[in-house]
C-alpha cells in the first residue's frame, strides 16, 4: 500500500506539473468561461421573460390559459451548454493526453527497467499511475468546478439546493467520463511497443467508438425503422372536395384547421415512434462509447425535465416537460451510468493484466 | 552467491539462453563475456526478477528468485543497459523515489543519495536529468544499483557511454566492492574491461555456456590450437633451421617466427649455439586471452 502511494503521489505530480496537463487544463478554462458567460447571458434573458410572465399573469390573470405559468429558467443550461459544447471533447482530450505515455513512455526511456529493479510490484506500479492520473483528472475537475460556481455567485446567480447537487453529480460523471478515456490510453500505452503507436491506437478507439459506431447506428436504425413518415399536406385535390361541398367558408375552414391538425398530431405520434426506433438502435451501436452514454447521463442530471428518447427532431410531448427527481432521471439512464461505471473498469482490467505479463526487455 | 539450474529463456520458440548452469561464490567479481545477442543481457533480466525462465531456475543468496522476487530485489543492486530515469526531476529525486521502495526513512535517504552521488561525481550537479549526458547517465544509473547497499550487483555493460576517467573510477569502486565482500556480475562483450577487474569468467555464445573458470583456465580450456608459435632473434643473420617438427618458418634478417607441432625451443637453441650465434631473444609466442576468446567465440566452439 506504501508503494501504490508512493508511485501515485510521484504521478499525479507529475501531471499536474507537467506542460500537457496545465496547457489543456488552461484551454479547458477559458472555453468554460466563455461557455458560463455565453450560458448565463441567455440565463438572464429567460429570467427576465419568466419575470415579466410572472407579471402578465399577476396584472392579467383572465388572459392566460388557466394552469399556465412561464417556464423558471435553471442555471443547470449553463453547464448542459459546457457539457455538449466543451466538457466531452476536450476532457476526453485532457484525459487521453495524460494517459497515452504512462508506460510506453517509461519503456522507451528505460526507467520503467530501472523502477521494477527495485522491491515494487508490478501491480502496484500500475495501480498507482492509474490512482495517480484519476487523482490529476480528479484535480482539474475540481478547479472546474470551483471555477464555475464561483463565477455564477460573482455574477450573483446562486444555485438552488437541487441545482447544487446536480451540478456536483455532473462534475462526478464527467469525472468518471474522463476515466474513460484515460483507461482508454492507459491501456493502449500498455500495449503499444511505443507512445506514437499507442497515441496511434487510443485514437483510432476514441474515432470508431465516439463516431464511427453512432454514426453506424443511426444509419442502420433509419434503415430497420423504415421509411420517414412523410409530413402531411394538405392536398389540392382535398380542397377542391371542400369548396364543392355545401358549407359556409367560416365552417369550411375550421374543417380544415381541425383536419390539418389532427393530422400533425397523427403524423408526430408516427414521427415519435419512428424516432424511437432510430434511437434504439443507434443506442445499442453506442453503447460502448463513453461520449453518448456522457451525454445522456448528463441530460438525465441537468435536465430537471429529461425523457430518455427526447430529442430526435427535436419532437416532444407535453406530458414529458413534467419535472423528474434526479434520483428519478438516474433510473431512467441506469444502463449508460452502468456502461460508464464498468466500461474504464474493463480497460484498466486488460491493462493491468497486459502490464502483469510484460517481460520487460 | 549465484547460481542457475538448466535455466532457459524461449522467445518466439527461440531460446536465448539455452539450459544455463552456473555458480558464483560470494565475494567474487564475475565477467560474463559473449558477442551481442549472445543471452547476456537476458540471463541478466532472469537473474534480477524482471522476466521469469521458460525452464529451469535461478537463485540468489539461496532466494528462488522467480518465487520471490522482491525479497531477491532487496538483495540486489542492477544497472541495466541503456539504463533510463525521469528526464523531468533531478538526479536526486529519482534516486529518492526509488530508494523509498526500501526500508530507509528521510534522513537515511538523504545520507546515503548524498554519499551515492559523491561517488559518481553528480553531488551539486542540480540540472533535471533529462539534459544529462550518456555518461553522466550511466554513473547515476551506477548510483541507483548501489542504493539500497546491495549483497549482489548486476552490471550490464557498465561501461558503455563511460569516458577513460569514469572507467577507471568504476573499476576502482568495483574492487573495493568486491573486498567489501559483495558479489558482482559484469556483463560486457569487450575481453579487455572484463580482464582487467574480474577473477572469474563465463563465456556465452548462442545461449550456451560455453567455458568459464579462471582467465587462465578459461584460456587454457578454449586454446585447442594444435601448433606453437617460438619467436627467435639472432645476434646474427638467422641461418636456415630445419627439424621434422617446424611447419612453417618467417625468417626476417635477424629475427624467424617459427610455427611448429611442439615446443623445439632446445633444439634451436643447441642449432644456434653449435654455428656460433648469439641468442638475444627465444620465446613462446603465447596466445592472449582475447585470440582465444575470438576463436573460440566467433570462428569455433560458440558456433551452433
Amino acid at each position: 500500500m506504501a508503494g501504490i502511494s508512493v508511485v501515485a503521489k510521484k504521478e499525479f505530480l507529475d501531471h499536474v506539473m507537467g506542460w500537457k496537463f496545465l496547457l489543456i487544463l488552461a484551454i479547458l478554462m477559458i472555453i468554460s468561461l466563455l461557455a458560463i458567460y455565453q450560458g448565463v447571458e441567455s440565463y438572464n434573458e429567460n429570467l427576465e421573460r419568466y419575470k415579466e410572465g410572472m407579471v402578465e399573469i399577476e396584472e392579467h390573470p383572465e388572459v392566460m390559459p388557466p394552469g399556465w405559468m412561464p417556464e423558471k429558467p435553471s442555471i443547470l443550461f449553463v453547464f448542459q451548454m459546457m457539457s455538449m459544447l466543451y466538457f466531452g471533447i476536450l476532457g476526453a482530450i485532457l484525459a487521453i493526453a495524460i494517459g497515452f505515455n504512462l508506460i510506453s513512455g517509461e519503456k522507451e526511456s528505460g526507467s520503467l527497467k530501472s523502477l521494477l529493479s527495485h522491491p515494487v510490484f508490478r501491480d502496484t506500479i500500475i495501480n498507482g499511475k492509474a490512482l495517480g492520473g484519476m487523482g490529476a483528472l480528479g484535480f482539474a475537475m475540481l478547479v472546474m468546478t470551483l471555477l464555475s460556481i464561483g463565477i455564477l455567485m460573482m455574477l450573483g446567480i446562486m444555485p438552488t439546493g437541487d441545482e447544487f447537487v446536480r451540478i456536483l453529480v455532473f462534475m462526478g460523471f464527467t469525472l468518471l467520463f474522463m476515466f474513460s478515456f484515460f483507461a482508454i490510453a492507459l491501456m493502449c500505452s500498455t500495449i503499444a511497443k511505443n507512445s506514437t503507436r499507442a497515441i496511434t491506437y487510443t485514437l483510432v478507439i476514441f474515432i470508431v467508438i465516439s463516431a464511427v459506431m453512432p454514426t453506424a447506428g443511426m444509419f442502420v436504425g433509419m434503415h430497420l425503422a423504415g421509411d420517414m413518415p412523410e409530413y402531411p399536406g394538405m392536398s389540392r385535390q382535398d380542397i377542391n372536395e371542400a369548396e364543392g361541398e355545401d358549407i359556409s367558408k367560416e365552417e369550411q375552414i375550421e374543417e380544415q384547421i381541425e383536419e390539418q391538425e389532427r393530422i400533425q398530431e397523427e403524423w408526430q405520434e408516427e414521427m415519435q415512434e419512428y424516432g424511437k426506433k432510430v434511437m434504439r438502435v443507434r443506442e445499442m451501436f453506442s453503447i460502448a462509447d463513453p461520449k453518448s452514454n456522457f451525454d445522456k447521463v448528463s441530460s438525465a442530471v441537468l435536465d430537471p425535465t429529461f425523457e430518455p428518447l427526447r430529442g430526435f427532431f427535436g419532437l416532444g410531448g407535453e406530458e414529458s416537460r413534467a419535472e423528474t427527481s434526479i434520483l428519478e432521471a438516474l433510473g431512467m439512464v441506469w444502463k449508460n451510468l452502468l456502461v460508464l461505471l464498468v466500461f474504464p473498469v474493463v480497460m484498466f482490467a486488460i491493462a493491468y493484466i497486459k502490464f502483469m505479463r510484460m517481460d520487460i526487455r | 552467491m549465484i547460481k542457475t539450474e538448466n535455466m532457459t529463456k524461449v522467445y518466439n520458440g527461440n531460446k536465448a539462453v539455452d539450459g544455463l548452469n552456473l555458480e558464483i561464490a560470494e565475494g567474487d567479481i564475475f565477467g560474463f563475456l559473449g558477442p551481442n545477442g549472445a543471452g547476456k543481457s537476458t540471463t541478466i533480466l532472469m537473474l534480477v526478477g524482471l522476466i521469469e525462465p521458460s525452464e529451469g531456475k535461478c537463485i540468489i543468496n539461496d532466494i528462488e528468485v522467480a518465487r520471490n522476487p522482491l525479497k531477491v530485489k532487496e538483495l540486489i543492486g542492477y544497472l541495466p543497459e541503456n539504463v533510463g530515469f525521469y528526464g523531468n526531476i533531478t538526479a536526486e529525486q529519482n534516486l529518492d523515489y526509488f530508494a523509498r521502495f526500501y526500508p530507509m526513512d528521510a534522513d537515511e535517504r538523504k545520507k546515503r543519495i548524498g554519499e551515492l552521488l559523491e561517488l559518481v561525481q553528480l553531488d551539486g550537479v542540480s540540472q533535471k536529468v533529462g539534459g544529462y549526458s550518456r555518461g553522466m547517465t550511466q554513473r547515476l544509473g551506477f548510483a541507483q544499483a548501489l542504493l539500497n547497499n546491495p549483497e549482489v550487483i548486476f552490471l550490464d555493460e557498465p561501461t558503455t557511454n563511460l569516458d577513460p576517467e569514469g572507467v577507471l573510477q568504476l573499476r576502482q569502486t568495483l574492487k573495493k566492492l568486491s573486498d567489501e565482500g559483495k558479489t558482482i556480475f559484469f556483463s560486457s562483450h569487450i575481453l579487455a574491461e572484463v580482464a582487467q577487474v574480474c577473477n572469474t569468467i563465463g563465456i556465452i555464445s548462442n545461449g550456451t555456456l560455453i567455458e568459464r573458470g579462471t582467465l587462465d583456465e578459461v584460456k587454457t580450456k578454449l586454446d585447442v590450437r594444435k601448433t606453437v608459435k617460438i619467436i627467435v632473434e639472432a645476434t646474427e643473420d638467422m641461418p636456415a633451421i630445419e627439424h621434422e617438427n617446424i611447419i612453417d618458418v618467417e625468417y626476417k634478417g635477424r629475427r624467424a617466427v617459427i610455427e611448429a607441432k611442439s615446443d623445439i625451443r632446445e633444439y634451436i637453441s643447441r642449432y644456434l649455439l653449435e654455428n656460433n650465434i648469439g641468442i638475444k631473444e627465444l620465446r613462446i609466442e603465447e596466445p592472449t586471452l582475447e585470440d582465444v576468446f575470438m576463436e573460440s567465440v566467433y570462428k569455433g566452439k560458440g558456433g551452433k
